[in-house]
């Protein structure tokens, strides 16, 4: 620790407080669940957050498409030709298993795996493919953690990122990424610690810094493709 | 390459930090003359204003000001106990590997970061947008030790080319226009002159996409510090700011003690606000929550994490209670969009890098009220900024309280004298009657026979240098109400 030692800055902290020794705070006691708005009444409430998920993506800037888990390598191929991809970077995941990989190469379509070089991910891979941990209804947001299967860099890079999303993995609100299993459960024992980064995902990068004009694609990807993997 | 001469401000001082005593009026006053800068800051305030309006509307309906009060006893709630959380943060981040240091000063907080980058041997620093680096001036401190600094935020990265300073918390350069842009980049980096927004931006990626990858540190700022877990959190829109905690090996957030909070369900209602008021979106494009360093099984991240805690000045504030809830601010730059008189002097006005009502308010609190005793009365207490406050900060009223505490400290006694009086005259009832027939006659012999005095005399100079005072009606509702055969107590 360097600069100023803790208790000498503690003390400065207290004395501005005009406490002379440590305290206990009370609970806070306003409820802040009073934000949490409700999912529209629906018989079916998977396809209520799906609909609603899918509508706030959009609105931020990101496609969105449900498919079927068996039907993933034909869109996965669908998409990349589309959008004449020749290099991709896969994340290590039950979704993207090594039979994408071989509809993928048999297609003429590289693929790199999270041994890719760091000229190669910045000069050449087109898009990352990844597996998001859960992604967030109220907000519309993705949200990607740090882990030994994806890198950090993979959804960053690249100029297109798509992200496969398990549809149980959905959550209603922020709140619920802090429950128990969550991303953010710091509190239970199962949960083994906090990923060093977890991001949220709210729109492909985006900048309105030159006279209000909105650009996408700055520094992050300016392409975000969702799939929801039923 | 031919260095332009850092430019100065209007007063001939430096745009930030003029030194001395500076007076916003006469800033303002040439401000005011730019009729580009005008257009260029009234659109884009308004624009931004609507937009925070219809996001809140939309997410929260009618319990926008409900929502609001909640978030701002959350922030008071925190700081009211902020050496509890500090102490609690400082434990859980050391408990996951991110290495703490704590700054009294500003000077300190700077000579931190320089002796981290010296001793990892850092040549090249990739550096995202934080409002307190701004204020330490940290950028200028590490080219000072020979280490190059680069501003990744294309905004701020613009202003540092072109030896500019920021003029809005969220939108840095609402100031430049796309010509100076364009001239800027051809000039230091060599670029084909373009004034296409999307071409400028692609000219800034490919230039900063190389830093990236060289830089061996990178530095940050954070918008909150969530005590529960350790955590530093980061909102940002381009993706630089993921860039610099994630690609370079050594990650240093410098974070104001103020930035605080309990634990992730203030993050959420806090989250939920700060972009909707900044910008209109539901979040930013990315918000990152960092916990520590790389972890053994992770891929990839930087291998250290530090983070400087500063307090210059900060704890002043706490210990003032009157004072105390500006320090809920949570820097998403709604009061400045919403202010009239911002939207009209614009910021470079406030020469601080705070500006706008939160800037005339917190400025002379941490840098003192002496050299910034005019900022306070840069306000029409209209209240617009207390409305569009996410975290309810009564800034109108803290602005009247500065006010105060400045005539107590500075006022010439002639000037108390006669506010005292006014103040006994005016809660007296015969003395009221006799002080508004005075009143009525010393105005109507300096009208000259007009209905509006357009200056006033000697003293009273003041009240008319900015305004124009319509003259008092011919019979006062008093005594009107009392020829009607009104009662009167």
């Amino acid at each position: 620790m360097k600069g100023t030692s803790r208790e000498i800055f503690l003390e400065k902290v207290r004395s501005a407080l005009g406490r002379s020794g440590r305290s206990e705070p009370g609970e806070f006691s306003g409820d802040r669940e009073i934000i949490r708005r409700p999912l529209p009444q629906s018989s079916d409430e998977m396809s209520a957050r799906i609909g609603l998920f899918t509508e706030r993506a959009t609105e931020v800037g990101m496609q969105v498409e449900l498919r079927d888990r068996k039907d993933i390598p034909e869109f996965l191929l669908g998409w990349i030709l589309e959008q004449k991809i020749s290099r991709v970077l896969l994340g290590q995941d039950p979704l993207l298993d090594s039979d994408l990989e071989k509809r993928l190469q048999s297609e003429g379509i590289d693929i790199c795996k999270n041994d890719v070089g760091l000229d190669q991910l910045y000069d050449e891979v087109d898009c990352g493919i990844t597996v998001a941990s859960a992604a967030v209804v109220a907000t519309g947001s993705l949200v990607l953690t740090s882990s030994d299967r994806e890198l950090r860099l993979a959804s960053l890079v690249p100029p297109r990122h798509l992200v496969l999303v398990p549809v149980s993995r959905l959550v209603d609100d922020l709140f619920d990424l802090s429950r128990e299993g969550g991303v953010l459960d710091s509190v239970s024992p199962a949960s083994g610690g906090i990923p060093s980064c977890v991001t949220l995902v709210t729109g492909p990068s985006k900048t309105a810094d030159i006279e209000g004009v909105l650009v996408t694609g700055v520094h992050g990807p300016g392409t975000v493709q969702i799939v929801l993997v039923e | 390459m031919n260095q332009p001469e850092i430019p100065t401000s209007v007063d001939g001082k430096p745009i930030l930090f003029p030194g001395g005593k500076f007076d916003i009026r006469t800033r303002a006053e040439v401000f005011l003359q730019d009729e580009v800068l005008q257009v260029a800051v009234r659109e884009a305030t308004t624009l931004k204003d609507q937009a925070r309006r219809d996001a809140l509307e939309k997410a929260f309906g009618d319990d926008v000001a409900e929502i609001r009060k909640l978030a701002g006893a959350i922030k008071q709630h925190t700081i009211d106990h902020l050496d509890h959380y500090l102490e609690q943060w400082i434990d859980r981040a050391e408990a996951v590997g991110t290495r703490v240091h704590l700054a009294t000063t500003a000077q300190e907080a700077n000579r931190i970061v320089v002796e981290i980058a010296r001793e990892e041997g850092v040549r090249l620093c990739v550096k995202s947008k934080s409002m307190v680096t701004e204020e330490t001036q940290l950028v200028p401190q590490l080219e000072a030790a020979g280490i190059e600094t680069v501003e990744t935020d294309l905004g701020e990265f613009i202003l540092q080319i072109d030896h500019d300073a920021p003029s809005h918390i969220v939108m840095p350069m609402i100031h430049k226009d796309r010509s100076s842009v364009a001239r800027a980049f051809e000039r230091v980096l060599g670029a084909r002159y373009t004034e296409e927004p999307e071409e400028l931006t692609a000219i800034a990626r490919d230039h900063l996409r190389g830093k990236y990858r060289e830089a061996d540190l990178g530095i940050s700022g954070g918008n909150f510090l969530v005590a529960e877990s350790g955590s530093v959190v980061i909102c940002t829109n381009e993706g630089n700011g993921r860039f610099c905690t994630s690609a370079p090996k050594t990650h240093i957030a410098v974070v104001g003690i103020e930035k605080l909070i309990t634990g992730f369900d203030d993050l959420s209602v806090l989250l939920h606000l700060l972009a909707r008021s900044a910008t209109g979106q539901p979040l930013t494009c990315y918000t990152q929550i960092l916990t520590g360093p790389k972890q053994p099984q992770e891929l990839d991240g930087p291998e250290q994490m530090h983070v400087v805690l500063v307090d210059a000045g900060r704890t002043k504030i706490l210990a003032d209670p009157e004072f105390r809830s500006a320090l809920r601010c949570i820097r998403c730059g709604a009061c400045l969009n919403a202010c009239p008189v911002y939207r009209k002097v614009t910021g470079h006005a406030y020469g601080s890098v705070y500006s706008g009502p939160i800037g005339a308010v917190i400025t002379p609190l941490l840098s003192g009220i002496d050299k910034n005793s005019t900022l306070p009365e840069a306000s029409s207490l209209c209240g617009a900024c207390n409305e569009a406050c996410p975290v309810d900060i009564d800034l109108s009223g803290l602005l009247v309280g500065l006010r105060r505490k400045i005539r107590k400290q500075r006022g010439s006694w002639p000037e108390r004298m006669a506010l005292r009086l006014l103040g006994f005259a005016f809660s007296h009832t015969i003395s009221y009657r006799i002080a508004s027939k005075l009143q009525r006659f010393f105005l109507l012999c300096i009208s000259g026979g007009s209905r509006t005095i357009h200056s006033a005399p000697g003293p009273f100079a003041g009240w008319t240098r900015d305004r124009d005072l319509n003259l008092p009606a011919r019979i006062s509702f008093r005594d009107r109400w009392a020829r009607k055969g009104g009662r009167i107590r």
